[in-house]
């Protein structure tokens, strides 16, 4: 009991993380969660995150899908959070979690379908490991001079195993894995391992991340170049000539292709209609 | 004492592999934000665009690994570049950052020559230019008898393209120490003797370079860019063909460079004479 106080006081987030992973597992049924109980709890799916959800973005790093992938993520978590917890700090520690969750989401909204729904902290999971390999790198004396360790060059292996896994295995997404990644290696490298003095682009390379990031999530909110974006843009203008325009194109936009006829258009709308259908009914159940 | 004495202007072809990067970044940034306002003019146009970015992206990777791919088979100065860059890359990131934090940590308690250009020779190493110029300048001028500083500072301006100024400084260097740098000052010499126009010069020192510390593939380049400036054509070839020889060692990065390089000079100087033969006749 003793140990475990102990352990709240010096990783808290760790715990709050792997707490809600298991009370949401409980919240959506562990064993088999529905897809009505995973969209009531926050998946990701990139048409409802611009029809006005933000919050999936990073909700969806809280949900799992059955059993495996629960003990999976907290098992990943429990053996990398609680040492990089330490290393970091817990305040520093949450917001890596939360910016690498949102990388992953981001990655998702932006190159996979709109219509895909994604849970899982792996993004998040991946972010971590994409800060141990960036606290690695700006603590070693030469940038791959952490490469002569064994314990980041097995980090990298893990990394890459897994992403090898992700591509293998068709429902698992590898572009949340990749988007985590990169943002959580990204953020740590130049945000939570101090500044570098010698180098006169750090600062600048500080500012370019974050307006990335800025920008990419305002896109994924307002997709301009997204068809489903387009299409509900379309539905709710009153303007007949600019309804128009919206839905040649979206339609050029679904088809990814230049030339748009009439009976493309009434296609797409009976499309988005089930979609539509579909989704309202998965709200309602 | 100042970190880098006196800032140095480094030229935009050095700092572009540091400077594209961060504006591939920002371009990404800024490219939603076009397309978002451009999508209250006109939708369509931010759809055909975003359509034809992706589609010229794909074809643009393509045409580039292709290009890559058939250069890398047929061009030999390619994988010849690829392999400097990486060699040169690789020192880069794996020189240990310690030493020259340490030598510019002691420089700020009392400066000496000797300190001055232990910073800019460890700062070379890592490609750090706006250290290596103020402080190999800053060690020559504190130490003007010391070779290796005159080396180093000449070889920094001569990456600066200040050529006279670079071939002072190699000159000093040669003068100070009869060759210095197992004749690498004197084939510097050399070579911007010829760059600053002096010919005559530089063949003279070509050729009393390879007498005193033999030839190797980047000073037969040399020689044979030189001669070829001087009209002297079938020398030139002969120095290409010197260069472009097969060297039966491994050579490092650096030479085998040249030797890829006078490869290609050799074909050139061949189609050359095929093409005026074909005159002729």
């Amino acid at each position: 009991m003793k140990d475990l106080l102990q352990q709240a006081d010096e990783i808290p987030v760790t715990l709050v993380v792997a707490l809600a992973y298991v009370t949401m597992a409980f919240l959506t049924n562990p064993a088999s969660p529905t897809p009505e109980q995973l969209h009531q709890h926050g998946w990701l799916m990139a048409t409802l995150v611009s029809d006005g959800e933000p919050w999936r973005l990073l909700t969806c790093a809280f949900l799992h899908g059955g059993w495996l992938h629960l003990a999976f993520n907290t098992y990943a978590l429990l053996r990398v959070g609680p040492a990089l917890e330490r290393s970091l700090g817990s305040v520093r520690m949450a917001a890596l979690y939360l910016v690498s969750a949102l990388g992953g989401s981001l990655a998702v909204c932006l190159v996979s379908g709109p219509f895909q729904p994604v849970v899982g902290g792996s993004g998040a999971l991946f972010g971590m490991f994409g800060a141990i390999v960036a606290m690695q790198m700006r603590q070693s004396r030469s940038t791959l001079g952490f490469l002569n360790y064994e314990g980041p060059r097995r980090v990298l292996s893990l990394i890459l195993i897994n992403l090898l896994i992700g591509a293998i295995v068709p429902f698992i997404s590898n572009t949340a894995h990749v988007g985590g990644l990169i943002i959580g290696f990204a953020f740590t490298f130049l945000f939570l391992t101090g500044t570098n003095k010698t180098d006169k682009l750090f600062p600048a390379w500080r500012v370019a991340l974050l307006a990335l990031t800025v920008s990419l999530t305002l896109h994924t909110l307002q997709p301009s170049t997204r068809w489903d974006w387009l299409w509900r843009q379309a539905r709710v203008t009153e303007d007949q000539e600019r309804r128009e325009q919206l839905q040649f194109a979206a339609t050029r936009s679904f088809q990814g292709k230049t030339d748009v006829k009439r009976y493309d258009i009434q296609f797409l709308e009976a499309q988005m209609d089930s979609y539509d259908r579909e989704l309202k009914g998965l709200s309602t159940k | 004492m100042a970190d880098s004495p006196g800032p140095e202007s480094i030229p935009l072809r050095t700092r572009l592999p540091a400077l594209l990067p961060l504006g591939a970044v920002w371009v990404a940034a800024l490219l939603p934000v076009a397309f978002y306002l451009l999508h209250w003019s006109d939708p369509e146009l931010v759809v055909s665009l975003a359509i034809t970015a992706k589609r010229l992206v794909w074809q643009a990777m393509l045409v580039v690994a292709a290009a890559v791919v058939v250069g890398l088979l047929l061009y030999p100065p390619l994988p010849a570049w690829l392999r400097r860059f990486i060699d040169r890359t690789r020192t880069k990131w794996s020189s240990d950052s310690a030493p020259l934090t340490r030598a510019l940590s002691e420089l700020k308690h009392f400066e000496t020559a000797q300190k001055h250009y232990e910073v800019a020779r460890l700062a070379w190493t890592r490609s750090d230019y706006r250290l290596v110029g103020g402080h190999a300048k800053r060690s020559v001028e504190l130490e003007a008898t010391m070779p290796h500083a005159q080396h180093l500072l000449g070889h920094f301006l001569l990456r600066m393209k200040s050529l006279p100024e670079a071939r002072n400084a190699f000159e000093a260097a040669e003068r100070l120490d009869q060759g210095h740098a197992f004749g690498e000052a004197l084939l510097h010499v050399a070579h911007l003797q010829h760059l600053t126009g002096d010919l005559d010069a530089a063949l003279t020192t070509f050729v009393r370079h390879e007498r005193e510390h033999g030839s190797s593939p980047r000073s037969n380049f040399w020689r044979g860019d030189a001669l070829m400036a001087k009209g002297q054509m079938e020398a030139a070839a002969a120095a290409f063909v010197a260069a472009a020889a097969d060297p039966k060692v491994r050579l490092t990065a650096e030479e085998n460079w040249f030797r890829a390089q006078a490869r290609v000079r050799c074909w050139r100087i061949r189609g050359g004479k095929a093409a005026s033969n074909e005159g002729h006749r």
